[in-house]
């Protein structure tokens, strides 16, 4: 009897190799219909608001956590991913202008910064992917979690990574708009 | 107690695992069909050559004299096959009792018309019996490629035996002499459609039909085992639409198998017997008991012709052309050099113009390269950063071909080659050599656009792993993993038969005289198995 059960219960199992769930945080993908899931629970600290000012700028980021967001390929391919996503707003203190904003937007395919990866020192990347209006610009950066105080992070690591050339008007990717911090800033939870 | 419990542990984590499956908006991959202990592969004929079971069995194929006039115009007698045999990848069904091999041919007298033929080799595996046939297709239909990395079409189909049982037949007609065989074709409904199984099908099954007196059509049930082995007569029994049932008796054949189980699946067949009598069969309602009493069919698995094949004719194969393309001295003179430059705060690259290789030029980090590029080799570089609030320094290069390198390089530097499958981009790096190669030309249009940002922020967020955890690996490791994550891109936007990934490795690196540099390829192909993506190495037989 144990050793049917035994049986049954691996059978069961290699069977449904299909259906992995595995961590976000990992070197491997599941296979069509698995998931990766946020088991270390570490996506929920970063959705709300956040603000910082930095050169009579102020900077409101908000982040918004899709769990379970379906993931699929041109060829079929698809999985499931627990995602965290970003939009941001610029305001000219001087002015009071609002320099950009897409706090907007709510759907997943509109939302331009996305979460990445984690390590084990508190740092999380993101990327700004912007549309193909503006040659779909790369950026990356990493917003730095403080243990000894939850409520602030900060922002760092800005760098260019790469822009579609084919059929781009800007000459180079400096020349596109940019409208996201480029040096360090502090951002306060709202 | 704690036994039990450790027992019923087993038992929930499998049902947790089986109920894991979430049906959101997803259309479901594959039914369930039926498993057979079956397993499809593709290896090269060469290769192939090599091992001593498909020697012999090549061995036995039957050849005849025939007269060859050369160019000269001078005669001989030849033994020949009166076929020609493609170098396309020859797909091997492996059973517990037979391997069976499907390879691509063209009869000598057949002028190009729409059809394909194979030549079918099945070997079993327990005394060598070997039967040979020859299959025609007709085609009824385009080829056209599914989901699973094979094929669909539809055709009507001739049949020449060629040897049956060891015995040469080929002189023979079917009905008029020759033993009849029936034959069963592995097929595959992953995706929804069914069609020939290619080696990513996770799940197969059999259609069985008898070319000899009319069609029987069905599918085989789940157990293939459970059947009576006698010798003596064997009969087709099948029940649905449009089928005919019929009797043969054919003197000692391995008798009976019975399946059971047969599922509700049909498959719309025509095929033409040897006394050019058409039958169709509709096997959309046989549903029950599977097949009964087909005593030992030949397994077929049609192999199509080119595009659909992947291999080019040998002289023009991608290896070729990427050994010839940088192995001249000027080439690895300026590739050596480059090795030197790892650890320089930019890339650096130079780039084939005309018949001259040029420097690229070096902006802040990225090299540029001049227009009129026909393929470009540049580095890498090292780029030791320290994560944030720490002393800890990792490497913040991803050591292989990007997708910009693809997009912004590659595919724009195609047009600069009179055949644009040499053109290549190269990528050198202290973890690491690579090159990416044109297989198939591409053209860039707002489709492609669009899917290649779908492999950027793929390719991003995956890569990024790598960076945020670099201690967390060895080089090796980031190499396995890194490959894998472009080739998958690749595939995910339908450009792995287009865009082929190579790894160099160095001979003779420290050698002083440049004849004796030698760059070695390795061919990396992606494959997707019932366990997920696994990368494949081909060397290219340097």
């Amino acid at each position: 009897m144990k050793t049917i059960i035994r049986i049954l219960a691996l059978t069961l199992i290699s069977l449904n190799v299909n259906c992995q769930t595995l961590p976000l945080k990992g070197l491997e993908e599941p296979n069509n219909g698995g998931y990766l899931k946020d088991m270390d629970n570490v996506l929920p600290f970063w959705v709300g608001t956040w603000k910082g000012q930095l050169d009579n700028k102020e900077y409101t980021f908000e982040f918004v956590s899709f769990p379970h967001h379906l993931w699929s390929f041109p060829n079929g391919d698809y999985y499931y991913i627990d995602e965290l996503m970003g939009k941001f707003k610029v305001v000219d203190l001087n002015t009071n202008q609002v320099l950009y904003n897409d706090l907007n937007v709510t759907n997943f395919e509109n939302y331009k910064i996305r979460f990445l990866s984690y390590n084990a020192y508190n740092g999380y990347s993101f990327s700004y992917h912007d549309k193909i209006d503006n040659c779909f610009n790369f950026v990356d950066f990493r917003l730095i979690k403080d243990p000894a105080n939850l409520n602030q992070i900060l922002f760092t690591d800005f760098m260019y990574d790469g822009y579609l050339h084919q059929d781009c008007t800007y000459t180079s990717q400096e020349d596109i708009l940019m409208f996201l911090p480029k040096v360090d800033l502090t951002l306060t939870r709202q | 107690m704690e036994k039990k419990i450790k027992m019923l542990s087993y038992f929930f984590l499998s049902i947790i695992i089986v109920s894991c499956q979430n049906e959101d908006n997803v259309p479901d991959e594959e039914q369930n069909v039926t498993h057979k202990n079956i397993e499809v592969r593709e290896l090269k004929y060469n290769d192939l050559f090599k091992t001593t079971t498909f020697n012999k069995a090549v061995n036995k194929i039957p050849k005849h004299k025939t007269i060859k006039t050369d160019a000269f115009g001078r005669t001989a007698m030849e033994d020949s096959y009166g076929f020609t045999i493609y170098d396309a990848p020859v797909k091997v069904t492996e059973t517990d009792e037979e391997i069976v091999y499907s390879i691509l041919i063209k009869s000598d007298t057949l002028v190009e018309g729409n059809y394909f033929e194979n030549l079918i080799i099945s070997v079993n595996k327990a005394n060598t019996s070997t039967d040979i046939i020859k299959i025609k297709y007709n085609l009824t239909s385009n080829i056209t490629p599914t989901t699973d990395d094979s094929f669909a079409f539809s055709s009507t189909n001739e049949i020449k035996y060629l040897v049956v049982d060891n015995v040469d037949v080929s002189n023979k007609e079917a009905l008029n002499g020759a033993p009849c065989v029936p034959y069963s074709m592995l097929a595959c409904n992953y995706g929804g459609t069914i069609h020939p199984a290619g080696e990513n099908c996770g799940s197969t099954f059999v259609i069985t039909i008898d070319p000899c007196h009319g069609l029987g059509i069905g599918i085989g049930g789940t157990d293939s085992t459970g059947g009576n082995t006698t010798s003596g007569s064997t009969s087709t029994t099948s029940t649905g639409n449009n089928t005919t049932s019929t009797s043969s008796n054919t003197s000692g054949d391995s008798g009976s198998t019975t399946g059971s189980g047969g599922l509700n699946y049909g498959y719309d067949y025509t095929t033409t017997t040897n006394d050019n009598t058409t039958y169709t069969g509709v096997g959309e309602t046989y549903g029950t008991g599977g097949t009964t009493g087909i005593g030992n069919p030949i397994i077929i698995n049609p192999v199509p012709p080119c595009p659909t094949c992947p291999e080019l004719e040998e002289g023009e194969t991608p290896c070729n052309r990427l050994k010839n393309n940088t192995s001249s001295v000027a080439y690895k003179q300026k590739f050596k050099a480059l090795t030197a430059n790892y650890n320089l705060d930019h890339e650096t690259g130079f780039f084939q113009v005309g018949d001259n290789y040029v420097d690229g030029t070096s902006q802040t980090t990225s090299v540029t390269y001049p227009s009129g590029s026909k393929n470009g080799t540049h580095v890498h570089n090292v780029n030791q950063k320290t994560y944030a609030g720490t002393t800890i320094t990792y490497d913040a290069t991803i050591k292989i071909l990007s997708p910009d390198d693809l997009s912004d390089g590659l595919i724009k530097m195609q047009n600069n080659n009179t055949d644009p499958k040499d053109t290549f981009i190269a990528m050198l790096s202290n973890e690491g050599i690579y090159v990416v190669t044109i297989l198939e030309p591409i053209t860039w249009n707002a489709d492609l656009e669009i899917k290649f940002d779908d492999f950027k922020a793929y390719y991003k967020k995956q890569c990024k792993y790598i960076v945020d955890n670099y201690l967390d690996m060895d080089d090796e490791d980031r190499r396995a993993y890194l490959e894998k994550i472009f080739l998958s891109g690749l595939k995910r936007i339908g450009l792995e038969n287009k865009i082929g990934l190579f790894e160099g490795e160095i001979e003779n690196e420290n050698d002083p005289d440049i004849n004796n540099y030698t760059i070695n390829w390795t061919r990396k192909k992606i494959k997707k198995t019932f366990l997920g993506y696994q990368v494949n190495p081909e060397p290219c037989n340097n």
